[in-house]
Formats: structure tokens, C-alpha cells, sequence
């Protein structure tokens, strides 16, 4: 009898030691990345780039306006799409050479700005969280914003995604679930599945006790209950055991 | 003394009349059938004389439950049967793009699977886009347009539509799309997964009329095995229908609701007329009413 009872005392204190390594193993690090604000110059020249141009749409050197960088400042990126319009004598074209520079021309150039590196996201996710502003600031060109933001937002969620499946722990991270919160308070839900043992932890990290116990006692089968109750019933007796031959050998 | 009680018989009349469901049955056909191997229960609605409504609950809005937002605009109509729609992620939110009576609940448009574009309208119809075919036709300022959802400056183009006309919109898995079968086996992309299942299928019956059918597996099956069956039975030469529009999947997973109702308000208590899960565990819900 005495030998099952150290059995099991001895499996449940695994049982609390994988838990605990499984709690201090996430990453609490809080320090959120921020992009400064700086002024930067004028690299690219699209005043001569239409000048010399016969069709625009064709010759459009994406490469090169990307590598300018001017797209980063909201001065310039306006006053490229004022005058590629007309050139053009159409907002609409304008707005799709735009569109094509900022979302696949820009992956194409700076693929890590998708990377594995969560500080590296939160960043991206704070660059295109601007053209959701945008948006809101500027009517005429909104549909532009709105979708080069949603074109970024659809590449950010996959990658948490699949971030996610490759690295099952990494959804309690500090950094991961503040950058899926972000995401959801601009309504773009990720929809990250996480496994019972993440879900154990988060609960655990944000003291959701009462939640905690519901979901065990509603999702636990009868027999799973029953099993439960004989291995905490057995785990007193083998503690009350075990406390009892200590203060015997203190007595002694 | 006579005028006291033929008001009080006429308030008491009234009262019973608007408290109990009343529909006409003609429109509502209710049976068991035996597909392949599968006991399914079918409930097909006629919208002939568009009687019968859809209405659709996408998300908890400012606080107020699915549950409670059903509760409240159910009263006095006549419901015909309640079920779960689709999918939601650990965080409850929907997969997919979701859009709530014009009020934007998820903004991400999935790329992959779920090739299903639900738009319920504010008029209690229903339409279904296959967004592999990128070709869903609406009106922007007076002007036909044909869009591609899965392309963001196209999609912004659908929002700010279904934001103006008060649309509610959902992605789901895509089952049969004019007669042609859409899901795949597993190894094609679909889950192996096993499950009971419920699809809705918006058919054309050999008289033109347009019916709305709900298919209830209680048994475990793929979701390629399912539809299948389904989509081989309800085009099959003996069938009443000689056309699917489309074929939705309905969530039967984390919340399996589903509740249907005869003409009198009575619930329908056998099994394959029922879910699981109760009114309170909907993540949003799809009704149709009869008005």
C-alpha cells in the first residue's frame, strides 16, 4: 500500500514541477518595442520619374522607391499619390501603383518585416496600424490606406499563426499576447488555437481562478472527475502519512 | 356585463394569439431521411412568398450575449428553428470576415479555406459568394462593381458597402456551389476529422421555387463524406430539387445549437431536430422565422 501511495505522491509532484517549469519558462519580458519619430529627406525623385515616363503603370520603379524609404513619411507618400493621380488623370490607377509599391513590392524588398521576431512584428504591426489612421484622416485616398493596412494586418496573423503551431508555448509569452491583443483591438482576430496546457497557464498568469475551476469541473468527464478525486484523496493520505512519520522522527 | 366579458374573451384572444407561434405548415417541411449510410434530418423552408426570414446573430455586441440579443428581438415573432453558424477561435471571435448588421466584428478576410462569403440581408434573404471565383457583384454609388474579396482594395470596396446597407456577412467552409462539390477529401485540403454535421443548402426545386434546407447528421463523418452524401442525394434524379445554389457548413463543434420548432411553437424534441449545446454557449446563431 505504502509502496503505491509514494507512486503516486511522487507522480503528482511531477506533475507540479512540469507545471511550474511550463509557468516559468514563459517570457514575461515587457519591454514593447517603439519606432521613433525622425525626419527623414527626400530620396526619390517622382516628379522626374514622370517627366521622362511614357506609361507609368508599366515602368513604375517599384525597387528603387521602395529602397528610398520616402513611403515612411506621410508628406511624401501623399504627395506621390497627388501627383502620380495627375499624371494619370485617375485616382483610382494611382492608388493601385501605390498599393503594389507598399504591399508586395515592400515583402519582396524587406521580407524580415514578416520575420519570426516577435520585437521585429510589433514594430510592422505599429507601421501599418498608421494607414489604419490614415484612413480615417484622409477620404479621398481611404481605400488605399485601408487596404495596404488590411494587406499587412492578413501577413502579421497568418505569421502569428504559424509562429504559434511551430512553438505551442509561445502564445503565454508576454510579447506574443500583447501583439494578438493589438491586433484585436483593431478587429483583425488572428484566431489562435491554443492547446489545454497554454489556455491552464494563461489562466494562471491572469488569476482567473473561478474560470479556472468551471472549466476543469465542466470539461472534466465523470471518470476523469472520479480519477481526480481518488489521486487528491490518496495525495493527502500519503502527506498526512509522511507528516506523520516526521514529527515521529522528530518526537524520536 | 355582456360588453365586460366579450372584452375581456376578445384581450384574452389577443393575448393567446400573439404569445402562441403560428405558421403555416406548407411552407415548412420536416422529415427523416436515410442518405448513404446516414440518418439525416431535413428541414426544407419555402421563401415562396417570402414567409420565411433569415436573421443572423455574428457576435456579442456592446456586452449583450448572442443568447440575450436573440432573446430580445424574438419576442413576439415566430420562430421556426435557431442554429450555431460558424466557427470562432479560442478568443471567441469568428473565423473569418464578420461583419454584424453593418458594424464590423473581424476584419480579417481568410485567404484559405472557408471560401464561403454569407451575406444575410436586413430583408431576411440570404446569398452565398464563392470567393475562389472572385467575382461577387454589388452596387457602389449607383454603379454595378464586381469585386474580389480576397483582394484588400477590393475588400475595403465590400465593407464600406456592407457597412451602408446594414449587411451582416460571414465566412464559413463552402460544401456545393451551383451542383458542384466543393469540399475536399482529407488529403485535398478538407479536415479527417469525424464529427456530426449541419449544413444548409439554398436549393431550387423542380417548380423553380426556391428552398432553404437544413441537414442534421447526428452520425461522425468527414465533412468530404458528408457533402458528398448530401450534394449526390439532393441532386439525384428521384430528388424534388434539380438545382443547389450552395451548401454551407454550420458549426457543430464547440457550439452545437440547434433548436427547431412545429407550427404551434412546440419544440421539435427527437434528436435529429436538436444540438447539444444550449441557447446560452451560441457564438452567434442563425435563425429563421416566419413573418
Amino acid at each position: 500500500m505504502k509502496k503505491y501511495v509514494l507512486i503516486i505522491s511522487s507522480v503528482v509532484l511531477l506533475l507540479f514541477i512540469f507545471m511550474g517549469y511550463k509557468l516559468l519558462s514563459t517570457n514575461q519580458e515587457n519591454n514593447v518595442p517603439t519606432v521613433k519619430t525622425q525626419t527623414l529627406t527626400r530620396n526619390f525623385n517622382i516628379g522626374a520619374f514622370l517627366k521622362n515616363s511614357n506609361d507609368v503603370v508599366k515602368e513604375f520603379p517599384y525597387d528603387k522607391y521602395i529602397a528610398s524609404g520616402d513611403y515612411q513619411t506621410y508628406s511624401f507618400l501623399r504627395n506621390d499619390i497627388d501627383q502620380l493621380s495627375n499624371k494619370l488623370k485617375d485616382n483610382s490607377t494611382a492608388q493601385s501603383v501605390i498599393y503594389e509599391a507598399l504591399t508586395n513590392s515592400l515583402i519582396k524588398g524587406k521580407p524580415a518585416l514578416i520575420g519570426s521576431e516577435i520585437d521585429s512584428l510589433i514594430v510592422t504591426f505599429q507601421w501599418a496600424d498608421k494607414f489604419r489612421i490614415y484612413a480615417e484622416a484622409d477620404s479621398i485616398n481611404s481605400n488605399l490606406y485601408s487596404a495596404v493596412n488590411e494587406f499587412w494586418m492578413s501577413k502579421l496573423t497568418d505569421r502569428l499563426v504559424a509562429i504559434s503551431s511551430e512553438n505551442s508555448n509561445i502564445v503565454n509569452n508576454f510579447k506574443f499576447r500583447y501583439l494578438i491583443t493589438k491586433c484585436n483591438e483593431v478587429k483583425y482576430s488572428a484566431s489562435i488555437n491554443n492547446n489545454s496546457i497554454s489556455k491552464f497557464i494563461q489562466n494562471l498568469l491572469n488569476s482567473n481562478w473561478t474560470h479556472l475551476f468551471r472549466q476543469t469541473w465542466n470539461q472534466a468527464s465523470k471518470l476523469q472527475l472520479s480519477l481526480l478525486f481518488i489521486i487528491g484523496f490518496i495525495t493527502i493520505i500519503s502527506y498526512s502519512l509522511l507528516i506523520k512519520s516526521i514529527i515521529k522522527l522528530i518526537k524520536k | 356585463m355582456k360588453f365586460i366579458f366579450s372584452l375581456f374573451a376578445g384581450l384574452l384572444f389577443t393575448l393567446n394569439f400573439t404569445q402562441a407561434q403560428k405558421f403555416d405548415s406548407k411552407y415548412i417541411q420536416v422529415s427523416n431521411s436515410l442518405v448513404g449510410n446516414y440518418t439525416i434530418g431535413m428541414m426544407k423552408l419555402s421563401r415562396k412568398d417570402n414567409h420565411v426570414k433569415v436573421k443572423y446573430f455574428a457576435a456579442n455586441v456592446n456586452g449583450v450575449s448572442v443568447e440575450n440579443r436573440y432573446k430580445q428581438w424574438s419576442q413576439g415573432k415566430n420562430i421556426i428553428l435557431y442554429s450555431s453558424g460558424t466557427y470562432f477561435g479560442d478568443d471567441g471571435n469568428p473565423v473569418g470576415l464578420c461583419i454584424d448588421n453593418g458594424s464590423i466584428v473581424n476584419n480579417l478576410v481568410k485567404t484559405t479555406g472557408f471560401d464561403a462569403l454569407a451575406i444575410v440581408y436586413a430583408t431576411g434573404g440570404i446569398a452565398v459568394s464563392d470567393l475562389k471565383q472572385a467575382n461577387l457583384n454589388i452596387v457602389v454609388n449607383n454603379t454595378p462593381t464586381t469585386v474580389n474579396v480576397r483582394n484588400p482594395l477590393d475588400a475595403q470596396k465590400f465593407k464600406s458597402w456592407a457597412v451602408s446597407n446594414s449587411a451582416t456577412v460571414f465566412q464559413t467552409h463552402l460544401l456545393c456551389y451551383n451542383n458542384d462539390l466543393k469540399a475536399f477529401p482529407p488529403n485535398g485540403g478538407n479536415s479527417s476529422k469525424e464529427a456530426s454535421r449541419r449544413f444548409l443548402a439554398v436549393c431550387q426545386d423542380k417548380q423553380g421555387a426556391i428552398q432553404h434546407v437544413i441537414l442534421n447528421i447526428k452520425e461522425l463523418v468527414t465533412l468530404y463524406e458528408g457533402s458528398k452524401a448530401i450534394n449526390e442525394y439532393l441532386l439525384h434524379p428521384s430528388s424534388v430539387f434539380n438545382k443547389i445554389f450552395f451548401m454551407i457548413n454550420l458549426d457543430t463543434g464547440s457550439q452545437d445549437v440547434f433548436e427547431s420548432y412545429d407550427g404551434n411553437g412546440n419544440r421539435d424534441p427527437r434528436k435529429y431536430f436538436g444540438g447539444t449545446t444550449p441557447l446560452s454557449g451560441a457564438k452567434n446563431l442563425l435563425v429563421y422565422y416566419y413573418e
